[in-house]
């Protein structure tokens, strides 16, 4: 080779590696501007946009999952289970992963979820979706809702069936185990997690809890790797409540509201049960009710506690105010005569008129006055101890202000300054009329009576405390102020155990044994701005044992339809409501009966009574 | 001498390379040993997490069912018409030198009545 180069002629060797200038110079400028741009590009990529890239890259990677707090359960006072929260799947499809020959599957899903197939169909048929007015790009779809809170039960059906593309999202759904039981007390939590009312709403601080996260990496397939775990902050669940309440009492108030409603198909009535020592309720119920783990199902008037809410005129069980007054005033005492025959009063220049007896008494006593719950009686207690008096006697038994028990939605009724008075409202103020209440204002009222003349701040919640049953936070009973001496309040109970007697107006609510105080109360409902004979309110309020009261009882009934020729009378639609239920309660807390003699038999007795 | 000296050099060196490939080598591999190791432990904790939380959440349900059986009216539906809440007329209550009578020797218990009220019906 090399002989035959050097054979070659000299010009011929110069012509094989020759390249023109030009040429040589182009190219070489066009490789040396490409290398260049390259290079550019990638100190452009790699120090200019580093820290973008880098962000994009970690995002991608990158995995920020919220761990939600459990929210806290609500038990009652013996620990029964009222409202827990559950997981609860909501099952979707990814219309891009949908394999073909999965037909059949889907149609055994649309069995398990209780759907149209026709709707499994139009979830996948959905691929693509058009952006918002900003960004209004086509994009792929991921996600189609099929079906909401599936339970863990059909969900691992759903997994059985293995089809790609269907999965199911986890979240916490709340649950109330006694359906409508103290649905009212409790209230409940929407859709977006909000608490709406009742409990739920009132110790929602304590018991929604605090979220936590965790940052970690994704691979390929949206699975998170634990190894690559860098933050982890575990959520703190909620708190749980414990009620004053006892469920058992509870069920009892709710079925005789249920036969209420049978009997009477009224617009509305409410029962409320407490101890009167402590404030605690031991029940609250109202008709119409509604279940909150369905709740928009129901009526938005099904869902107020109308214990609390509605507000009517209380009649005669408001009597024990001015007959309270004037006791605690020295004004009158037990034994006094009052003059119900006379129908105007002259007490100085001015003219009292009377309201109307439904029957005339004469002149009875103070005691007959409450006994027979004369409305003359009550109206000519509400003169002698003068507008300015009545009315403190008003705001000191609770009403026109709230009683604090704490559940959303509580009024504070009407009740006018003394200045804002018409000529009548001094007569017809001590019977009931011309003042605003709700059910708890009045069995708050005659809990005071019971509880020795001390008005207590109403409670429904025991204690706050956390999963190793320690109290975080107690709610302790408070009594808000003395409104009647102890003396006055045994002998307006003396008054009250004569009307639940054969002489008295709530004759339906005695029970064998047992000393039972209490009011009856009927309204006349406004209509179309007059009273109404027919619409009427029809209460009782009483409690029990007399002589050492440990439960109060109210009931109220908006309403009643009765029987032809009868009207829905206190003493007729809610003393046998209260009787039924106080029995009831009897028999479950084994109260003593206030006749020893009668009661405390000896066990031989028994044992010859039984067999 | 030298030549000697040099081999010998040249033989220190080569061990030299060869402990510092193996150390280097060796601790390079059990880098990625660890890695791997760590990566299949959090994966195993990562399951065990999932695992605890299924138990966790069939626990909340199971607790929410059983609370949902025990309500009132249930238990009443499960005993209705052999079991209720004794009358105010059927109830008695007996003083407290009464249980004291019970629980001291000479009191006189009647048979038929342990028979009755022992669990025999």
């Amino acid at each position: 080779m090399v002989g035959c180069r050097k054979s070659l002629p000299e010009h011929g060797r110069m012509k094989s590696v020759f390249i023109s200038p030009f040429r040589f110079y182009f190219i070489f400028f066009a490789v040396s501007v490409s290398f260049c741009s390259l290079g550019g590009r990638l100190i452009y990529l790699q120090v200019f946009r580093a820290n973008d890239f880098t962000d994009i890259a970690s995002g991608t990677r990158k995995n920020i999952v919220t761990l939600k707090a459990r929210r806290g359960d609500i038990v009652d006072s013996n620990g029964n289970l009222m409202a827990t929260t559950r997981s609860v799947i909501d099952v979707g499809i990814d219309p891009q992963s949908i394999k073909v020959g999965d037909e059949d599957k889907l149609i055994k899903l649309s069995k398990i979820l209780n759907l149209d197939p026709l709707e499994i169909v139009s979830a996948t048929s959905k691929k693509i979706k058009k952006g918002n007015e900003y960004n209004g790009e086509f994009r792929k779809v991921r996600w189609v809702k099929l079906k909401d809170s599936v339970s863990e039960e059909v969900y691992n059906k759903v997994k059985d069936l293995d089809i790609a593309g269907v999965y199911g999202n986890y979240k916490h759904s709340r649950l109330y185990p006694g359906s409508k039981l103290a649905s009212h007390l409790l209230g409940f939590v929407n859709k977006e997690g909000i608490a709406v009312m009742g409990t739920e709403k009132f110790a929602d601080y304590y018991l929604k809890g605090q979220d936590g996260w965790k940052v970690s990496e994704k691979d390929g397939k949206r699975r998170e790797m634990p190894q690559f775990r860098s933050l982890e902050v575990k959520p703190s669940d909620g708190l749980n409540v414990e009620l004053s309440i006892d469920w058992f009492i509870q069920d009892m108030v709710e079925k005789e509201l249920a036969r209420i409603v049978d009997d009477y198909n009224p617009n509305g009535a409410s029962m409320i049960v407490s101890q009167p020592a402590t404030g605690a309720i031991l029940a609250m119920a109202n008709v119409p009710d509604y279940d909150p783990n369905l709740f928009n199902e129901y009526e938005i008037s099904s869902q107020r506690n109308r214990a609390v809410t509605d507000l009517y005129e209380p009649g005669s069980t408001f009597k024990i105010v001015s007959v309270g007054g004037c006791l605690n005033e020295g004004i009158v005492n037990g034994e006094d005569i009052i003059d119900c025959s006379v129908g105007v009063l002259h007490r100085g220049q001015r003219k009292y008129r009377l309201p109307s007896d439904h029957n005339p008494l004469g002149k009875i006593s103070v005691s007959t006055v409450v006994q027979k719950s004369s409305n003359r009686g009550a109206a000519q207690m509400g003169i002698l101890l003068g507008p300015r008096k009545l009315y403190n006697y008003c705001k000191l038994f609770g009403f026109g202000e709230k009683t604090g028990i704490g559940i959303g939605g509580e009024r504070i009724g009407i009740l006018h300054q003394p200045e804002r008075w018409d000529g009548l409202t001094i007569t017809r103020l001590p019977m009931g009329h011309a003042v605003s209440t709700t059910p708890m204002q009045v069995h708050n009222a005659m809990a005071t009576i019971a509880n020795g003349g001390v008005l207590m701040k109403p409670k429904f919640i025991n204690r706050v405390f956390d999963k190793t049953g320690k109290t975080i936070t107690p709610f302790n009973i408070k009594p808000k102020r003395r409104v009647v001496s102890k003396n006055v309040a045994t002998s307006l109970t003396e008054m009250l155990v004569s009307v639940v007697s054969n002489e008295g107006t709530a004759r339906n609510a005695k029970i064998e044994g047992f000393n039972i105080a209490g009011k009856t109360g009927t309204t006349q409902k406004l209509i179309n701005g007059k009273y109404s004979h027919k619409h009427h309110v029809g209460s009782f309020v009483g409690y029990f044992p007399a002589e050492d009261p440990e439960i109060v009882i109210t009931v109220v009934v908006d309403e009643a339809k009765m029987k032809k020729g009868m009207l829905g009378y206190g003493g007729t639609v809610a003393a046998p409501a209260f009787k039924n239920v106080a029995e009831k309660i009897i028999s479950y807390l084994g109260i003593s009966p206030s006749d020893n003699s009668k009661s405390v038999a000896s066990l031989n007795k028994i044992i010859e009574k039984t067999l | 001498m030298k030549s000697r000296k040099k081999y010998l050099d040249s033989r220190v060196l080569t061990l030299m390379s060869i402990a510092l490939i193996l150390v280097f080598g060796v601790g390079a591999i059990s880098i990625v040993w660890l890695r791997m190791e760590i990566s299949s432990v959090a994966k195993n904790c990562g399951r065990l997490e999932g695992q605890s939380e299924v138990i966790g959440r069939e626990v909340h349900e199971l607790r929410g069912q059983k609370s949902k059986s025990l309500r009132p009216s249930a238990l009443a539906v499960m005993v209705k018409g052999r079991l209720e809440v004794p009358g105010v007329s059927n109830t008695y209550h007996v003083s407290e030198s009464e249980l004291d009578n019970v629980l001291s020797d000479n009191y006189y218990f009647d048979g038929r009545l342990q028979e009755k009220f022992a669990g025999t019906r």
